[in-house]
């Protein structure tokens, strides 16, 4: 398997014109569209911190949450500069329809949870209101403990505790994503899709050009021939998107959050099912000529509106619109980045690699399949002696 | 020992016989010919021998394993150079074969010493560090040739290998295939030329339609066809001919323009070679020479099958 792994992570090396565009294509499309764009994403900046921005919520049986609730709401009474407005809505409906129409941020207090419901154009808002109800809640779970060990000074923190959240989680308002920060992300995320080709290219070349025969021969089976190469085309296009990741970070001052693991971790799932899907298509269908073209031309540019990777699109559209944006990989990509770094909220995050790893699963699955019913076809056979 | 054993080896695809039926005997050592057309099944009985394709029926043993139960043991003493170029194009000559070594499980010192030996044999030593893209066309067939050689097959299959070749690059090929043969390996040697098969096989299996129509040495084929005789007629202008007209002569089997030369093949048995020059000079072509033409493979796959090797 190692020479296969080795011969086509050299392959692509060696194909410097594709490599060179994979890697400062996305540069280029960053500082482009980036550009282009930032006077937007500043108004959005300026609109938010200038403007009155409403936050409805619904406590709904909240008694594990009422005091976050609470202590939220003293907290923006007690800022005089505070310019969020909180109001509370009689149903889940009411409240999706503002975020939807108004684009405004519904909290919903139920049981030990609290869902917040934003719009992605409202991303800076969303970030905020992410950063203020961490922050209460990392601060209750403190008391709690400090409360076990030294009930006095945890009501003297209690004390304290609504006159300085503000002030602190102001710093995040400063950090939400530029237009530089969002394509940053968007536009890498965009170029991994073109990874497919790799896979989908070569396999087709190795069938027409008998290579595979040749290797084939050599007596590796087919559910290892197909493994080595994804694990090739996924060497290689991890580290062509970490060198335009190190770039991106480098020249363009992007922010991909203080964690600098947390960029290359939710890139992984991406590539495990670009490549696997580059693999498991030429594997099965033998005809695959229109294939690429239909996945380049149709496929790609769809997913890639619906992840966002053209223009940013919201956080809630509505149930059917939320089932359709969610098919797309960087559409994950995007959000567990984003809600990372803007609101250290890691749940999507810790959701999409568990998709890459039930993706993973899937795909040596369907390669062993294929590989099997390739190596066993001769017991089908009769034979003449 | 038998190189190659084939019994009753069927391959067909949906409604398409591609190989049927074949029967096939080579032993080691030998030069083994697979003359036909191209669509002829050569390419499919290869890869059925290869253990590429599964056969639809019928056994394929090769040097004595049978591919159905070992077919890795079977593969693993085969060197294939199929009729594609089946190299990476942006890697070196030096890379490429390393790389096929590598797969057939070779390292260190047995590995380098074996890349040496493949470039060295097939004239590329001098080539090793420049990529496959910037070869020649002779220089890429060389290049499939040591790829197929690293790991010193005792068995060698070759799927036309001289197909749009210069001529250097072709003499080239089929000393380096004598050599090996030298050597003790046995080569299967597919072709559509029969110049090549004459001059390189020891034995020559001819195949049309999927069939093995016939098989024997060069010689044993001729004397298949012994009753013909093939007569070469130099002409100011050929293309002025009718060769219908010829063709209606009583014992003409076939009639064909070679460059300036009609190639008139007729039975041994009819004398009609003054109504031969008669229907010529009829038709005011000056003839400029006259020659009975020794009997080829050609000539055998024509009296054979009704057609030429390159239709």
């Amino acid at each position: 398997m190692i020479p296969i792994i080795k011969a086509t992570i050299l392959e692509c090396i060696r194909d410097r014109k594709n490599l060179l565009f994979m890697i400062f294509f996305p540069i280029f499309l960053v500082i482009l569209i980036g550009s282009v764009l930032t006077s937007i994403f500043e108004q959005e900046n300026d609109k938010f911190t200038t403007e009155e921005t409403y936050i409805y919520y619904l406590a709904e049986d909240s008694s594990k949450t009422k005091e976050i609730l609470e202590i939220f709401i003293d907290a923006l009474e007690s800022e005089e500069t505070s310019n969020l407005i909180l109001k509370e809505v009689e149903s889940l409906e009411e409240g999706k329809t503002k975020v939807q129409v108004n684009k405004e941020i519904l909290l919903h207090f139920k049981d030990d949870t609290i869902n917040v419901y934003s719009n992605d154009e409202e991303l800076i808002k969303s970030s905020y209101i992410y950063g203020l109800l961490n922050g209460i809640s990392n601060r209750l779970n403190s008391i709690m403990e400090v409360y076990k060990i030294n009930p006095e000074k945890a009501s003297e923190i209690i004390s304290k505790i609504s006159n300085n959240y503000i002030e602190e989680e102001e710093i995040a308002v400063n950090e939400s994503p530029s237009s530089m920060n969002y394509y940053g992300v968007a536009e890498i995320g965009l170029m991994i899709f073109f990874f497919i080709n790799y896979p989908l290219e070569r396999i087709r070349n190795q069938r027409k050009s008998s290579l595979k025969d040749r290797i084939f021969l050599s007596g590796l089976s087919t559910t290892k021939y197909y493994l080595s190469l994804f694990m090739g085309f996924f060497i290689f296009s991890f580290t062509s998107v970490m060198v335009t990741y190190i770039l991106a970070k480098l020249l363009l001052n992007i922010n991909y959050g203080s964690n600098p693991i947390i960029f290359p971790l939710a890139v992984i799932p991406f590539l495990i099912l670009v490549n696997g899907i580059g693999i498991i298509i030429p594997a099965i269908f033998k005809e695959e000529e229109t294939t690429g073209t239909i996945i380049n031309n149709v496929i790609t540019p769809i997913l890639t509106f619906l992840g966002g990777g053209y223009v940013a699109l919201g956080e809630d559209l509505g149930g059917l619109l939320n089932i359709i944006t969610n098919i797309s990989p960087l559409r994950w990509f995007n959000r567990s980045i984003f809600r990372y770094v803007y609101s250290g909220d890691s749940s999507i995050l810790k959701l999409w690699l568990t998709i890459g790893v039930v993706a993973l699963i899937a795909f040596v699955l369907v390669i062993y399949i294929i590989g099997k019913r390739s190596d066993k076809l001769y017991e089908k056979y009769p034979s003449i002696n | 020992m038998k190189a190659v054993e084939i019994r009753g080896l069927v391959k067909k695809y949906d409604d398409t016989l591609a190989v049927n039926n074949i029967n096939l005997n080579i032993e080691e050592g030998e030069i083994y010919g697979l003359l036909g057309p191209n669509g002829a099944g050569k390419s499919t009985t290869i890869s059925l021998i290869c253990s590429l394709l599964h056969p639809t029926s019928g056994t394929i043993k090769v040097l004595g394993e049978d591919i159905r139960k070992n077919a890795l043991e079977a593969k693993r003493k085969i060197g294939l150079v199929p009729q594609v170029i089946s190299v990476y194009t942006d890697f070196t000559a030096y890379e490429n074969i390393r790389f096929f070594g590598e797969l057939y499980g070779l390292r260190g010192s047995e590995l380098k010493e074996s890349i040496e030996e493949a470039l060295e044999f097939t004239g590329l030593l001098e080539y090793r560090n420049k990529k496959a893209k910037e070869f020649s066309g002779g220089m890429l067939r060389r290049l499939n040739i040591a790829c197929a050689i690293i790991h010193h097959p005792r068995l060698l299959i070759m799927d036309e290998p001289t197909v749009g070749v210069d001529p250097q690059s072709r003499n080239h090929i089929l000393q380096a295939v004598k050599n090996l043969n030298k050597q003790g390996v046995t080569v299967i040697y597919s072709t559509h030329y029969m110049e090549e098969a004459e001059h390189l096989c020891s034995k020559i299996a001819i195949i049309d339609k999927g069939n093995i129509i016939v098989e024997g040495t060069k010689e044993e084929l001729i004397d298949m066809v012994s009753d013909k005789r093939s007569l070469k007629i130099g002409l100011e202008d050929v293309y002025k001919i009718n060769i219908d007209s010829l063709k209606n002569i009583e014992g003409v089997i076939d009639v064909s323009i070679n460059e300036n030369s009609l190639v008139i093949t007729s039975s041994k048995e009819v004398n009609n070679l003054d109504k031969v020059i008669k229907k010529v000079t009829e038709q005011n072509v000056k003839i400029t020479n006259l020659d009975f033409k020794e009997i080829t493979l050609e000539t055998v796959f024509l009296s054979l099958t009704g057609k030429k090797l390159r239709d």
